[in-house]
């Protein structure tokens, strides 16, 4: 039920640009105050949902650990695993953030028979997200070519080694033909297995299609309905100088792509988008595991009810005494 | 699905999950599943909030009248104080990696305790009071009003965990169900939804120094009783002194 929401919503959405723009003519609107205005709230909302998660303190020491601890030094430790240096915190969340190396590791629990349970290896989930992640960064990088003039070099080669099979078949970059599958692996995963998609919310779904309405509409730009780019050029500076003006040499593509970007960047700190900030604050990857070595301060110390000898020689005197146990008080 | 549990008709395992959505909170107290309250002596020992006598398969739980609010003001008090909860209700993207490592999904089939699941009954509520887009798009984006049948869930899920932190492993941001159970039982403790099976060997500890609660001339005896096997086997005799001290 949750996916018809999110399908309908994403129609009702590409509706509203296409009344908003074709329709009534509302070119400005589109493409000025909206990208605006989601800038603005993508700014403002990641600074604070960052600041707010800053704000509550580490109270304990909690790094997950699957390796040995530093602990004597002819026992080997395990710097990745359970990391004892800033380094061995550095190494193991770069492996996390580069490499996804958690799902990794991923595998599927099966039932073969009532009383025999399998583990399989499971490498799947790990590929699409990796597939997508990575896609998604070269495109976004690609996109620096609107955005800087003169467009630096590193771009440029980039976008030579994205379409380096361009020559073979002149279709599209790879990293887009990458994240159209990875998209529609991870949109399936949520359909077909029974599980995940027992545990996906609408707005699970909602994020996916808005990210695959965003790859489509800029690979049919690119290769149906094409653009100017040298206005959409012009667009951008012009935004980013503060004398905007409406883009011309557009299509409605254009303002489809544009308008879900702008959604998506102002959805973005409301939403479990906040993944990308979240990973390098989580107690749970950035603490060293050194718990043995150092005291780690807990700042506002819960205080602790104790319960004295006092107390206790109160409540059992007799009971010591019948057995001549000492006491302070007699 | 109401049968009782017992040795001669075990639980089966069935890993396709219900085809009700988890977010209509239905819990079923099944003799053998779920652990027993606390008992209030324990309870009123250790100052707990709001000790009383109950069981989880009655209708009325006896939470005090402004439980509802008392459970709010908790997690709000908790969200300030661990970032770890804060930051590990917010960021899960539900990729569903955790799902078959906990190993009382593994033993059990219910949906419900996939780490992802278990967690979301709390998130949900947390998104519903504590965040923008819960309170703007309701259901949508996975919020769920706080309910009395919703705490019984939690009361049932967050205690079949054991906190072993397997879950944590694998998922790719590192959100650790055990801090999150550990929250939501410090929240049902503010209710006086405690078990036994924790509360007892707290209080005993606190009380006598030893979680079976063994006053200190029965431990004497103990000991004495110990001595003299020893004689009897080895012919040495053992001389103990006791020192008592607590903590």
């Amino acid at each position: 039920m949750g996916l018809w929401y999110s399908i309908s919503g994403i129609l009702l959405l590409i509706l509203f640009v296409v009344i908003g723009t074709e329709g009534i003519g509302l070119y400005s609107f589109f493409t000025i105050f909206i990208p605006y205005v989601a800038l603005l709230l993508f700014i403002i909302g990641f600074i604070y949902r960052v600041l707010k998660w800053g704000n509550s303190p580490v109270p304990f020491h909690i790094p997950t650990v699957c390796g040995q601890q530093k602990s004597l030094p002819w026992i080997k430790a395990d710097n990745i695993d359970s990391p004892y240096t800033t380094g061995g915190v550095v190494k193991r969340l770069a492996l996390e953030v580069l490499l996804f190396r958690s799902l990794l590791k991923n595998e599927k629990v099966e039932l073969e028979a009532p009383q025999r349970i399998l583990f399989r290896t499971s490498t799947l989930l790990w590929l699409g997200a990796m597939a997508f992640h990575w896609s998604l960064l070269v495109i976004l990088l690609r996109h620096l070519r609107f955005f800087l003039e003169p467009v630096p070099s590193a771009v440029v080669v980039l976008q030579r080694l994205d379409s380096i099979f361009q020559n073979l078949l002149p279709i599209l970059y790879i990293s887009d033909l990458i994240i159209v599958i990875a998209l529609g692996y991870l949109f399936l995963r949520r359909v077909i297995y029974p599980q995940v998609k027992y545990i996906s919310i609408p707005s699970d779904y909602f994020v996916l299609l808005m990210i695959a309405g965003i790859a489509l509409s800029g690979v049919l730009m690119r290769l149906i309905f094409r653009v100017d780019l040298v206005q959409v050029k012009e667009w951008v500076m012009a935004m980013l100088s503060f004398r905007p003006m409406p883009p011309k040499g557009v299509n409605l593509l254009f303002y489809i792509h544009l308008f879900f970007v702008s959604l998506l960047i102002a959805y973005f700190p409301l939403s479990k988008l906040m993944h990308m900030p979240g990973i390098f604050l989580s107690p749970t990857k950035n603490l060293r595991n050194i718990s043995r070595n150092d005291r780690h301060f807990n700042p506002w110390d819960h205080p602790v009810k104790v319960h004295t000898y006092e107390e206790y020689e109160e409540e059992f005197r007799e009971s010591l005494k019948e057995v001549g146990l000492p006491v302070e008080k007699e | 699905m109401a049968e009782e549990v017992s040795k001669e008709k075990p639980l089966t395992i069935d890993y396709t999950p219900p085809p009700k959505s988890w977010m209509e909170p239905a819990v079923e107290f099944r003799k053998g599943t779920y652990s027993y309250p606390a008992a209030p002596k324990h309870e009123k020992y250790l100052d707990l909030p709001n000790p009383g006598v109950w069981q989880p398969r009655d209708k009325d739980w006896k939470l005090p009248e402004n439980w509802k609010e008392t459970i709010l003001m908790g997690m709000k008090d908790r969200l300030s104080r661990y970032r770890s909860f804060r930051l590990f209700l917010d960021i899960c993207v539900r990729c569903g990696a955790c799902a078959d490592k906990c190993h009382f999904f593994i033993g059990s089939g219910d949906p419900k305790n996939m780490p992802v699941l278990r967690t979301e009954l709390l998130r949900s509520v947390y998104r519903r009071y504590f965040t923008l887009s819960g309170r703007i798009f309701g259901r949508l984006a996975g919020a769920r009003e706080l309910t009395e049948e919703v705490l019984k869930e939690w009361f049932y899920y967050f205690f079949q965990c054991t906190e072993c932190r397997r879950c944590s492993v694998f998922c790719p941001y590192g959100i650790d169900t055990c801090e999150m159970t550990m929250m939501a039982r410090e929240l049902l403790n503010l209710l006086g939804l405690n078990i036994n099976w924790i509360v007892e060997p707290a209080s005993n500890c606190y009380r006598t120094g030893n979680h079976l609660g063994i006053p200190p001339n029965a431990f004497k005896s103990t000991v004495d009783f110990a001595i003299d096997e020893i004689k009897e086997v080895t012919g040495i005799q053992v001389e103990v002194s006791i020192h008592l001290s607590l903590c």
